[in-house]
């Protein structure tokens, strides 16, 4: 029996039950049912990967310190503006947690804390090892402490390295790791300045490659029996994705010469329609007849015994001819034609163009969930379903320390959460 | 057909050496058919196959995985089918096996790899495996406790499932294309790392399935979508929808409150003592600079030497020097594009600066940190030169993900899995590949 069938008996924390689960059901409990994960995290990466576990079933506990976690103060901010509840990117990653408030230069907080600590499955954080050190929560200290618990952390540089206690910031990590250098590069080799993809996409790979480490280490828990520390570096995490062509950068000789075409890559790229942009590759055959037999059967395009000529053989005049007649339509009829035709396209959607299309709402990827202060809104889903599990009802973004006394209240004793306050504990 | 007559090699060896001497990944043991094909899907299963487990990729010299012959970057690939780059990047630790899924003989060897099997992965188009009678309501018969996730370009539900994709119509279809970009310019095309973000997602999507049958036994079918996946990476842009009634504008490397938060030209990379003749690294050098504070840009001044610019008025403030972010920018650049980046970014951070080197290829290789976490693995494909590729994203300690080998030659195992894995005989081997099963 695994160690998940029997944490947190008498705290009244984990709805989940004792017995194995019942495999009739036609749909089982939600993924992670009677999970209990701690967070001590703030912005983007660490929030994000609690989040995910969150939001498939995880009782999640974020720990918050007196000032809140710093996405709370960051810009744009919903009415009312500027407020603790209402940013969006606080919003964006925090949903289905609670929030505990704890003033961790208390050492009765830090003493509570480890008590949190050792109670959850999984610790997820994203401070450096001297930062966990002075809370006294040094990873080797708490693998050792509690050999069931997975020590999950998402740092930039990593919890082993000089690089460790680097000071830096979402923008230095994307171009610290390559990333954003992928981008330009991926736009032509000396077009300019590296460039950072946008909202926060660099910063979620780390919460990404978190969330899939720990599910990893639940797994290798299941199967041994003991947890382990997760080390992420989300610069690692982010160049991770660029495998591909750091390598080809690396062990080939520098990148490969640009292809003909404009707009992007040897096979197709961005083309301007009447109303926006889209994009269109074309790398199968197939798929450049596809183009082709949707604009029509161009003469051009064929040589002198009819047959199709290859796109890197046309080079830019096909690149014109192309452009010309994605300019002379809107992105939806060029979209439709080529898909039609198997050739591979996508409208340039604004994020509130996605959010209405017809694909999206079908599949109801985004849900809409109800917050006390701010209005209702659509917050995206886990880009999958599982078709054995039932979903979690997820919930908004909690209030700042509105679990603390609930939470916090057995570890307290002989205090009363009241009493804790007044001493500086808990907020 | 090049499987070969004695069904040894060493790649087969190397998997089971390695792994038996080392501690276990969290998934060995554990068997996955591999149906997937081009970035976002191999790379979606090689992160399994890095945590441990066995993929058995199903390749077909009839329908080549377009990864070993031409990439969306670079157009053609001049080389072999076993010696594209591209293709050892998303596929390290797999076995292939070579099988005509149309022929009877190949879809009875998947149904006899499905009852072995946890798990399969396909990122075809909704319904392509069904028509082949390989999907999950068919692989289950064999197998009710098998995980499959299936990651297509849109999901398999929906009016848009039968569309098709790659990376950059994934992240214009989800907003990020929208997003990213200078605030002047049109929207930018993204590239494969978007495919492997999507991969990302899938692989986690399976391992939830892996970890969710540990605990329940049960088995089931996960169905993904890979623009989904970005858009699930840009949570917060879809709030600003609802919650302030617009859409978020691109912001190239700015930042909605911070300045200086830029990338800044330098003189080089490196200082000139650092370019020898081994070096692979680029010349020309970038340097990202971000302030969040007064305190911030005090130390960036006194660094610089741009000292007067800390009395300047319009520079005395965070609100000040946002909104004059514009004319900052050239005096930043005046002194940077006379440095070095490496050297300038460890000088700016030395006084609590934000900073860093905007690196790319070789100097990332050559970087301390990166080599003082265990640096690049090296790996030999058999056909082509010796390369280093950058280490699994995740350090485990007890279990940890590994590099084990190259991606496999078209077919490298098709005996190894048929005679070892499933037992089949020599006499069933050749009828099979006498039928053409496993072209």
């Amino acid at each position: 029996m695994s160690r998940w069938h029997c944490v947190l008996d008498c705290r009244g924390m984990s709805s989940y039950s004792s017995e194995p689960l019942d495999a009739s059901d036609e749909l089982g409990p939600p993924l992670l049912d009677g999970l209990v994960v701690v967070e001590l995290a703030e912005e983007v990466a660490g929030p994000f990967a609690a989040r995910l576990l969150a939001d498939a079933g995880a009782e999640t506990i974020k720990i918050e310190l007196p000032q809140g976690d710093a996405s709370r103060r960051m810009a744009p901010f919903a009415e009312p503006s500027p407020h603790r509840e209402t940013s969006t990117s606080w919003l964006a990653y925090n949903t289905s947690k609670r929030s505990v408030v704890l003033d961790l230069e208390n050492c009765s907080a830090r003493r509570l804390l480890q008590n949190l600590v050792a109670q959850a499955d999984v610790f997820v954080t994203d401070r450096t090892p001297a930062q966990l050190a002075q809370l006294d929560l040094s990873p080797d200290e708490l693998r050792e402490r509690y050999p069931q618990l997975i020590i999950a952390a998402v740092t930039p540089f990593g919890l082993m390295g000089s690089a460790a206690e680097w000071p830096s910031t979402a923008l230095t990590r994307a171009h610290a790791s390559g990333s954003a250098a992928g981008v330009r590069r991926n736009l032509g080799a000396d077009t300019g300045a590296p460039l950072m993809a946008g909202a926060k996409v660099h910063e979620a790979d780390g919460g990404m490659a978190l969330a899939l480490a720990v599910w990893s280490a639940l797994i290798a828990r299941e199967r041994f029996g003991h947890g382990q520390i997760v080390d992420v570096a989300s610069t690692e995490a982010m160049m991770n994705m660029d495998r591909v062509d750091i390598s080809i950068a690396h062990n080939d000789g520098g990148p490969p010469a640009r292809p003909p075409t404009k707009g992007g890559s040897a096979f197709g790229g961005r083309l301007e329609c009447s109303d926006g942009h889209l994009i269109a590759v074309t790398p199968q055959s197939h798929q450049w007849a596809g183009l082709i037999k949707s604009m029509g059967d161009p003469s051009w395009a064929y040589d002198d015994e009819g047959n199709l000529v290859d796109r890197l053989e046309l080079g830019e005049d096909a690149s014109d001819a192309i452009e010309h007649w994605a300019g002379a339509h809107t992105r939806d009829e060029v979209f439709r034609a080529l898909q039609e035709n198997s050739a591979p396209a996508g409208p340039v959607l604004r994020p509130s163009e996605v959010m209405n299309s017809e694909q999206m709402q079908v599949r109801e990827f985004f849900d809409r969930l109800e917050h006390p202060l701010v209005e209702s809104a659509r917050y995206p889903q886990f880009a999958a379903r599982w078709n054995g599990a039932r979903r979690v009802q997820r919930t908004a973004a909690p209030l700042f320390g509105s679990s603390t006394a609930e939470i916090t209240r057995p570890h307290l004793e002989p205090w009363s959460p009241a009493q804790a306050r007044r001493a500086g504990v808990i907020r | 057909m090049t499987t070969t007559s004695n069904g040894q090699n060493g790649h087969n060896g190397l998997h089971g050496l390695l792994r038996a001497a080392d501690r276990p990944g969290p998934l060995s043991g554990k068997r996955i058919i591999d149906f997937t094909w081009a970035w976002a899907g191999p790379y979606g299963a090689m992160q399994l196959a890095l945590l441990g487990a066995e993929l058995i990729k199903i390749e077909s010299a009839t329908r080549i995985d377009h990864s070993r012959q031409r990439s969306l970057a670079m157009g053609s690939f001049k080389g072999g089918v076993n010696q594209a780059p591209m293709f050892n990047e998303v596929n390290l630790n797999k076995y292939s096996i070579q099988l005509n899924l149309k022929m009877e003989g190949a879809k009875q060897v998947i149904r006899d790899l499905a009852r072995t099997a946890d798990g399969a992965i396909d990122n075809f188009r909704p319904g392509i495996l069904e028509k082949l009678g390989l999907g999950y309501d068919d692989l289950r018969q064999f197998n009710p406790e098998i995980v499959m996730v299936s990651a297509s370009a849109l999901g398999a539900t929906g009016p848009e499932r039968n569309y098709t994709g790659y990376a950059p119509t994934f992240a214009a279809l989800s907003g990020l294309s929208y997003l990213s970009g200078e605030p002047q310019e049109p929207p930018v095309m993204m590239g494969g790392s978007i495919d492997l973000r999507a991969g990302t997602t899938a692989a986690m999507a399976m391992l939830a399935g892996f970890h969710y049958h540990a605990r329940t036994g049960r088995g089931q079918f996960i169905d993904a979508s890979s623009s989904e996946a970005i858009g699930m990476h840009i949570a917060e842009e879809f709030l600003h929808v609802d919650l302030l009634g617009s859409d978020g504008e691109r912001i190239g490397n700015g930042h909605r409150a911070y300045a200086p938060h830029d990338v800044f030209r330098c003189a080089s990379m490196r200082a000139p003592e650092a370019y020898t003749d081994e070096h692979k690294g680029a010349r020309s050098g970038w340097i990202a600079i971000a302030c969040r504070s007064d305190d911030e840009w005090a130390s960036l001044c006194e660094c610089s030497g741009l000292d007067h610019l800390k009395e300047d008025p319009r520079f005395r403030t965070g609100l000040k020097r946002w909104k004059h972010r514009a004319e900052l920018k050239p005096m930043i650049e005046a002194w940077t594009s006379e440095q070095s980046a490496v050297e300038t970014a460890e000088a700016l951070r030395a006084v609590g600066v934000p900073a860093a080197a905007s690196v790319w290829g070789s100097d990332i290789h050559h970087s301390e940190n990166f080599r003082e976490r265990g640096g690049a693995i090296r790996v030999r494909p058999p056909e082509t030169h010796l390369r280093q590729v950058l280490p699994p994203p995740w350090k485990l300690s007890e279990t940890p993900a590994e590099i084990v080998s190259p991606a496999p030659r078209l077919g490298e195992d098709t005996d190894y899995v048929l005679g070892r894995m499933l037992g089949y005989d020599r006499d069933t081997i050749d009828a099979l590949a006498r039928e053409g099963a496993l072209e």
